[in-house]
């Protein structure tokens, strides 16, 4: 059998960031030249490239989706998009209405479908993951629990959220055994409330700054349009710290939360242990490395990224893990799942 | 050839190390103690794509894998997807040109391609659903925007008159042309044209061109302009194809995306409404020059509208975000038109 290894850090991420920037370039280069044919072997590729780089516990996760069901899913969900733009553009607008109502209620199994696929394609020791959410549990917990908190203004939305996570990770399964998870109220609220503190301060710092911004150029006898250009650079720098500080906020919170409150009964327990200043840190330099960059830094972005969560999370494997079996079914109706699956929609 | 690492039961997370013996037409994998875990023939086995240093792995028919322990070691086998490998990866040189051609192929797709292709695609657009279209966005807008014309019912008809006369001269169809006049207050001195013909013109505009007819026609027939090349729809079916190119390319950043392709977008669509701009410019200047107009009454009106903006220092900075071309250029293009 193998040794069971309890090194502190038994996540590592073992990938590069020049070795990605080059599989990745390729890729775009690749799927430009065949117009977009070959970005379905470019998805698998990426992922396969990451994935594989991901050690817990001395094996590696893998990705292994075929590349040709992506491309026909998503040809197949091109020709949905395009579909749909048509007939917002040129149908009344009561036809616009029934679709959008239609797709409304086919989100949960698009959901369900795609989450199943994406998990089934993920394996860890030979096995896969699964997701089994039910049609109207999906609906209820992910869309309508989410959306009646318009009612109370909002006051219940990390509440949803809180459900809706839970409702996710309980239907995820590792091969044959289901995941537990509890999740508190607490860190939801929390998460919410200093984001929406941080945006009202950010707001209320940027009207003090513009104002003072103001009165100094004013008074250097600065010129309209030079006022014009430091409120856009301005507008803009508030616009990604803000976006960096609450997104952070909330990733930090709710991924050590889950994570902590989250276990595969007798096979692991999880310990994630992402820092606040570190992560905004990650994100703020990924924002800016983004932008001036247009894109090319995405693989530095991605490496870091994922080394960072990587690092931050631990892994406790108990007895069980050696027993775990694979019975999920290779059913016949995959390529629904990859259509769902070429929406990309990623939680 | 022997290969140490660990082998995967089918099926299953269960695994122990093991030795890979890859022989002439089959492969097995042995346990420590000597006996055989799997056997199979070698052109059944498949290999698990191998990038850069990831482990080694080969996987059965019946589901069992094996993985190289030592990410130095490559099993001998071909991968389907290997040629990509050795294609790009591994020569320095097709790796160098592909560095340089891709963000060029990018901007090629993005600047070229994608306008002709919206270019077909707009052209068989019946005039039905461009009216359809012009319809919608006209109701939605005159309800922000439009608040009645202060303007005489005198002016007003010597306008339209002068622009139909004009149209007819032409050979254009001026059935399909409209004009209407907002006061307009939000929307300041401008004109602009709907997919179907029908043309908004605010009185700030009339009034700043009022003491010469044949300025305010040049506006116009820029207008008209935009409408014969379909500039607004090409505008809408693009942004369309930008968003799916721009997903599909660099998909794989969650909300990254999003910061990206909106102001990749928007610095695009800037680029290319500029040169819908220029088009439009290039075909009132051809039409005052067919109805035997000078081009000064053109140079004449945007100097005026550029006079009353007091924009040009900022606009020289900012050429790369402003959607129109800067007036200089404009009156540099209008001077080197032959009359």
């Amino acid at each position: 059998m193998e040794s069971e290894i309890t090194d502190k850090r038994n996540v590592i991420y073992t990938g590069d960031s020049s070795e990605y920037f080059q599989i990745w370039i390729v890729n775009i280069f690749l799927t430009i030249i065949t117009l977009g044919i070959y970005s379905a072997w470019a998805k698998v590729i990426n992922t396969k490239y990451i994935y594989q780089n991901i050690n817990i516990d001395g094996h590696r996760l893998d990705y292994i989706a075929d590349p040709l069901s992506i491309l026909i899913g998503r040809l197949i969900a091109i020709v949905f998009l395009v579909a749909f733009y048509l007939v917002a553009i040129f149908l009344p607008e009561w036809v616009y209405w029934l679709v959008f109502i239609g797709l409304f209620f086919l989100s949960p199994l698009i959901i369900n479908r795609s989450l199943s696929f994406q998990y089934r394609m993920t394996t860890y020791r030979n096995v896969r993951f699964n997701f089994k959410g039910t049609y109207f549990e999906t609906l209820w917990y992910m869309f309508l629990l989410p959306f009646l908190s318009v009612f109370t203004f909002g006051g219940t939305y990390p509440l949803a959220l809180k459900y809706a996570d839970e409702y996710r990770i309980k239907n995820t399964k590792f091969g044959n055994v289901s995941v537990n998870s509890s999740l508190n109220f607490g860190p939801y609220y929390a998460a919410f409330g200093i984001s929406i503190g941080v945006f009202f301060g950010a707001i209320l710092g940027f009207f003090l700054l513009m104002i003072l911004l103001g009165m100094l150029l004013g008074a250097a006898g600065a010129s309209f349009m030079v006022i014009q250009i430091f409120s856009s650079i301005t507008t803009l720098l508030l616009y990604i710290s803000i976006i960096a500080v609450t997104t952070s906020i909330w990733a930090v919170a709710i991924r050590n939360h889950t994570f902590n409150n989250s276990i595969i009964p007798n096979v692991a327990k999880f310990n994630s242990t992402m820092k606040y200043g570190a992560y905004i840190k990650l994100i703020t330099g990924n924002i800016f490395a983004l932008i001036f960059s247009i894109g090319l830094a995405t693989p530095w972005i991605v490496t870091r990224t994922v080394r960072y969560l990587s690092n931050t999370l631990e892994v406790n494997t108990d007895e069980g893990v050696d027993k775990v079996i694979d019975d999920i079914a290779d059913d016949k109706s995959a390529i629904m799942d990859e259509v769902a699956g070429a929406f990309d929609i990623e939680i | 050839m022997e290969i140490f690492g660990t082998f995967y039961f089918p099926k299953s997370s269960k695994l122990q190390s093991a030795k890979l013996h890859v022989g002439e037409s089959s492969i097995k994998v042995l346990a420590n103690d000597g006996s055989t875990l799997v056997s199979e023939d070698i052109n059944t086995i498949k290999k698990n794509l191998q990038i850069f240093n990831t482990q080694s792995e080969i996987n059965f028919t019946n589901g069992a894998s094996f993985i190289a322990s030592d990410r130095n070691i490559k099993i001998p086998l071909e991968s389907n997807v290997s040629f990509f490998n050795r294609l790009l990866i591994k020569n320095k040189k097709v790796f160098a040109i592909v560095f340089i051609i891709t963000p060029l192929s990018l901007w090629i797709l993005l600047s070229s391609v994608l306008p002709i292709i919206s270019n077909s695609v707009v052209k068989r657009i019946p005039d039905s659903s461009k009216s359809y279209i012009s319809e919608k966005i006209f109701k939605d807008f005159s309800e922000n925007y439009f608040v009645k014309s202060s303007l005489t019912e005198s002016k007003k008809i010597s306008i339209i008159n002068n622009f139909n006369d004009s149209l007819d001269r032409l050979g254009l169809d001026k059935n399909k042309y409209q004009l209407f006049f907002f006061r307009g207050e939000e929307i300041g001195i401008n004109a602009f044209a709907f997919p179907d013909g029908k043309i908004v013109i605010t009185d700030s505009m009339v009034r700043l061109l009022e003491d010469n007819p044949e300025a305010l026609l040049s506006i116009l027939l820029h207008e008209v302009g935009h409408v014969e090349n379909n500039h607004g729809l090409k505008l809408m079916v693009e942004s369309i194809g930008y968003s799916i190119v721009i997903s599909y390319l660099i998909g794989d950043i969650q909300g990254f995306t999003e910061i990206l392709s909106t102001s990749g977008i928007f610095l695009l669509q800037a680029s290319f409404s500029r040169e819908h701009e220029t088009e439009a410019d290039m075909f009132s200047l051809e039409s005052l020059n067919n109805l035997g107009i000078s081009k000064d009454n053109f140079i004449y009106a945007f100097e005026k509208i550029s006079d009353h903006n007091e924009l040009e220092d900022y606009e020289k900075y900012l050429k790369y975000l402003s959607t129109h071309p800067i007036t200089d250029e404009r009156i540099k293009l209008a001077e080197e038109y032959k009359n």
